[in-house]
């Protein structure tokens, strides 16, 4: 896999989460932890959410907007849904191709 | 400010200040409202620690790149003194990566909690010669170390180099501190007359007072040289300054025109980089 997530090592991760999370809409970093721990059940740490933000922003996959009072919202830009798109894809082949080879061989619980 | 807040500042301050210029208010907010939804998180402090470490060493790395690419050979050779005499070349400390209030990015290999946050630059009246020298000094680095307070010799025209741009934290002087004391003995002459008597003749320290020139505006080395010249002490402070350009000078103290004693010290605010 060679896509921009990919690229970015340890905060592959908490990036994909990040940028599903802003799929729909801008948000800020309080509503972007708990919308993710809504949809995927991990709680994002302050300092690996920064980071991750700060790499998004710096490939240009997200840009902070106007801040709202103290907190700032983030937007994803349209390299950025490219690359999640480009992601999920990838991480859908082995998704399917692992869940398929599972239920061929193990009976699923 | 709430218990919460001052918690969340208290984290946040683990970032390197350019971090926390562009982040500062969000990532409090968002601090705050984590702590409020979750205040029994262990793992939180230390992830942010991490993280603040993380961009810290990213930052440290980045600027030491910068650094080899535009470091003279006299800075390096003041970095080296500075970082043997203030004892070691020892591993990078976790502490932040500004001196003297300014960011600063030590090279590799040069105990960053070893070195001062100020330097003075000292110009001595005795010094002066076709090229000016300035002299740099460590004063308030750890006490035990025998090297700390000797001089190295930096030539004034590398002045507005060291001046902010290298080492931001150059010339941020504890007033009273200089090596050079302000002390003049009064000289004791003794002559014979013809008839033998002796005349004891009582001479002052050479030209007790003198007027300050005003240097304002002057290039460093230039009014450095020409202050130097009349033998006043020269003490070197880092200023921010609108109108007067980098490297030049924006003020004295006392001011030009004003009537010093000849071995006065005199503070010259030099204009450094925002």
């Amino acid at each position: 896999m060679s896509d921009e997530l990919s690229a970015l090592g340890r905060y592959t991760g908490p990036a994909t989460l990040v940028l599903s999370s802003l799929a729909d809409g801008p948000k800020h970093g309080y509503a972007l932890t708990k919308d993710v721990e809504h949809f995927a059940g991990i709680h994002l740490a302050p300092g690996t959410l920064y980071a991750a933000l700060d790499r998004l922003v710096e490939g240009g996959l997200i840009e902070g907007l106007e801040a709202v009072g103290r907190r700032r919202p983030y937007k994803i830009t349209a390299l950025g849904a490219t690359a999640l798109m480009a992601h999920l894809q990838a991480q859908r082949r082995v998704t399917e191709t692992g869940l398929g080879r599972l239920a061929g061989a193990w009976e699923t619980p | 400010m709430t218990a919460t807040e001052r918690r969340a500042r208290r984290l946040l301050s683990w970032y390197p200040r350019s971090w926390r210029e562009t982040h500062e208010e969000e990532f409090v907010a968002l601090l705050e409202d984590s702590i409020v939804d979750r205040p029994f998180w262990p793992g939180r402090s230390l992830n942010i620690v991490l993280s603040a470490l993380r961009v810290r060493s990213c930052e440290l790395r980045a600027s030491h790149r910068r650094m080899l690419l535009s470091s003279s050979v006299p800075l390096v050779v003041l970095v080296a003194v500075i970082g043997f005499a203030t004892n070691g070349f020892g591993l990078l400390s976790l502490s932040g990566p500004t001196k003297g209030g300014m960011p600063y990015s030590p090279p590799r290999g040069v105990a960053y909690n070893k070195l001062p946050d100020y330097l003075s630059v000292y110009i001595g009246p005795n010094d002066i010669g076709y090229t000016p020298k300035a002299y740099v000094s460590a004063p308030n680095g750890p006490d035990n170390d025998p090297l700390l307070g000797r001089i190295a010799p930096i030539f004034a025209s590398n002045l507005t180099t060291l001046l902010g741009h290298e080492y931001p934290g150059i010339g941020f002087v504890p007033l009273g501190s200089s090596p050079w004391s302000l002390s003049c003995t009064t000289e004791r002459v003794t002559t014979e007359s013809a008839g033998g008597a002796q005349t004891i003749t009582t001479i002052p320290c050479p030209s007790t007072t003198l007027v300050l020139p005003n240097v304002v505006g002057m290039v460093t080395p230039t009014a450095v040289g020409e202050l130097s010249g009349l033998g006043v002490g020269v003490v070197i402070q880092n200023v921010h300054s609108s109108s007067i350009p980098v490297g030049h000078i924006v003020s004295t103290s006392p001011r030009g025109g004003t009537s010093v004693h000849a071995r006065q010290q005199v503070i010259v605010d030099i204009s450094v980089p925002n």
